[in-house]
């Protein structure tokens, strides 16, 4: 009996030791999350749809040819430039979908650029026809909780300007943007219309 | 004049005399230097240094027991076969073989990339240990130990850590990072439970288990260090360790008993 408690003992202690494994966090998704409120401050919804897209910084691959008719690629061609086309390289802005639709929402959770220093949200209304324009301003950098669990960008939040058609105001409630799901930024909205 | 030519000379003395002889004979006998001579005590091993209590025997050991030199080996075998590990030894003192101060020096190493995520920790530093073990054997007049103890660790080290370009999802931008020279301070405690044997002479060899508690470290927003010297990785707020040591008693100015041999 003495010699088995023993042995289960080790046992359990090598249990131990193997279970000493790196713990990676499940949920690494690293948002800006915003809050929605009224103009007086007060939590609400947004009585609207609302998309939010940004102007996504895009390599176009473009190809002339004196009598032929130009090409445009997102992707180098190599065969155009060895028939005679001349290839330019220009960066275009092309628009990109972060928030498709939200309905009636509180909240929202948009993802942030890794390596700009400002990100350029445009957001559409349904019942309002002009769009606002939010301008975050932010710093972004590496953070490695272990090597095992890979690398993150998380962001300080600088400053935040925006266009005032629907918004009334923002503020920064939480300048650290990583995966822990805390509300960063609340926003005013000056109409919201049922 | 022998004690066996004195008896042969008894025959030639008067009764008198041959008692007068015998008390004073009894008398060398019962004296110390001739018991030291013939004392079963006094017939040991020069170097046995902790001396079997002998009935009627003064009970204490004297409060200075001398210091004991260690030297870690698992610590080397680590290095030599995995990402990490620490060169270490130990001072300790004794302290009439129970209570037993310790200071531990060491360097910890570790160059680890992992294999997946390509993320490089490299980190080369010195650290120190402070404690106190106690000797729970009964009998304290012998050479083995068997101990549990307390230490408290402490390291400042700089670490490396590199990694690859990660790419943005949705801009589609990448960039590598490199935190080379990231500096922090950690302190950590332990429990430590373990036991020696005498194997020859001055000679004894140990083992110790440790279960570590990670305290604080400095940190930045950029990283954690990955591996602490001194305490290990620190995957997660504890880890389990051990030791296995080939030590040395040194006998400096400790109070040895003075043998005679027979």
């Amino acid at each position: 009996m003495r010699k088995g408690s023993g042995i289960v003992m080790v046992l359990s202690l090598l249990l131990t030791i193997a279970c000493s494994t790196a713990t990676c966090p499940m949920d690494t998704v690293v948002t800006c999350n915003y809050d929605f409120f009224d103009a007086d401050g007060n939590t609400s919804v947004l009585y609207d749809t609302l998309t939010v897209t940004i102007a996504k910084p895009t390599t176009f691959y473009i190809y002339t040819k004196e009598g032929k008719k130009d090409s445009i690629s997102r992707t180098r061609i190599t065969a155009l430039v060895d028939s005679g086309y001349t290839e330019t390289v220009k960066k275009l802005k092309v628009d990109t979908t972060l928030v498709n639709n939200l309905a009636n929402g509180g909240s929202m959770k948009v993802p942030m650029s890794y390596y700009a220093s400002v990100d350029t949200l445009v957001l559409h209304y349904k019942k309002i026809l002009l769009p606002d324009t939010m301008y975050v301003f932010h710093e972004g950098y590496t953070h490695v909780e272990t090597p095992e669990c890979g690398s993150y960008r998380f962001h300080n939040l600088k400053e935040i300007k925006t266009t005032d058609r629907c918004i009334d105001r923002v503020e920064i409630i939480n300048p650290k943007v990583n995966y822990e799901k805390e509300f960063n930024v609340k926003i005013y909205f000056n109409t919201l219309p049922e | 004049m022998t004690w066996a030519q004195e008896k042969a000379d008894t025959s030639q003395l008067s009764p008198d005399s041959v008692n007068s002889k015998l008390s004073t004979l009894n008398s060398q006998l019962s004296s110390d230097s001739v018991k030291t001579q013939l004392s079963p005590d006094s017939v040991q091993s020069k170097y046995t240094k902790w001396v079997p209590l002998l009935e009627g025997e003064k009970k204490d050991l004297p409060l200075f027991q001398g210091f004991t030199l260690s030297f870690d080996v698992i610590g080397l075998g680590m290095i030599a076969f995995t990402d990490y590990g620490t060169i270490e030894g130990a001072l300790r003192l004794s302290l009439k073989n129970t209570w037993l101060p310790i200071v531990e020096l060491g360097y910890g190493i570790c160059d680890r990339k992992d294999y997946n995520t390509k993320i490089q920790y490299k980190v080369n530093a010195p650290f120190i240990r402070l404690g106190c073990d106690w000797n729970f054997l009964r009998n304290k007049f012998q050479d083995n130990r068997m101990f549990v103890g307390l230490r408290w660790g402490f390291s400042t080290y700089k670490y490396d850590m590199t990694g690859p370009p990660v790419t943005d999802p949705i801009y589609g931008e990448s960039q590598a990072f490199d935190f080379s020279g990231s500096t922090s301070t950690s302190n950590w405690m332990e429990i430590v439970f373990g036991c020696q044997v005498k194997i020859y002479r001055n000679f004894h060899m140990g083992w110790s288990l440790r279960l570590k508690y990670h305290i604080a470290s400095s940190k930045n927003d950029y990283s954690k260090a990955y591996y602490i010297p001194g305490y290990g990785v620190t995957t997660s707020g504890n880890t389990w360790a051990g030791t296995y040591n080939l030590i040395f008693d040194l006998n400096w100015g400790k109070k040895k008993k003075v043998t005679v041999e027979p």
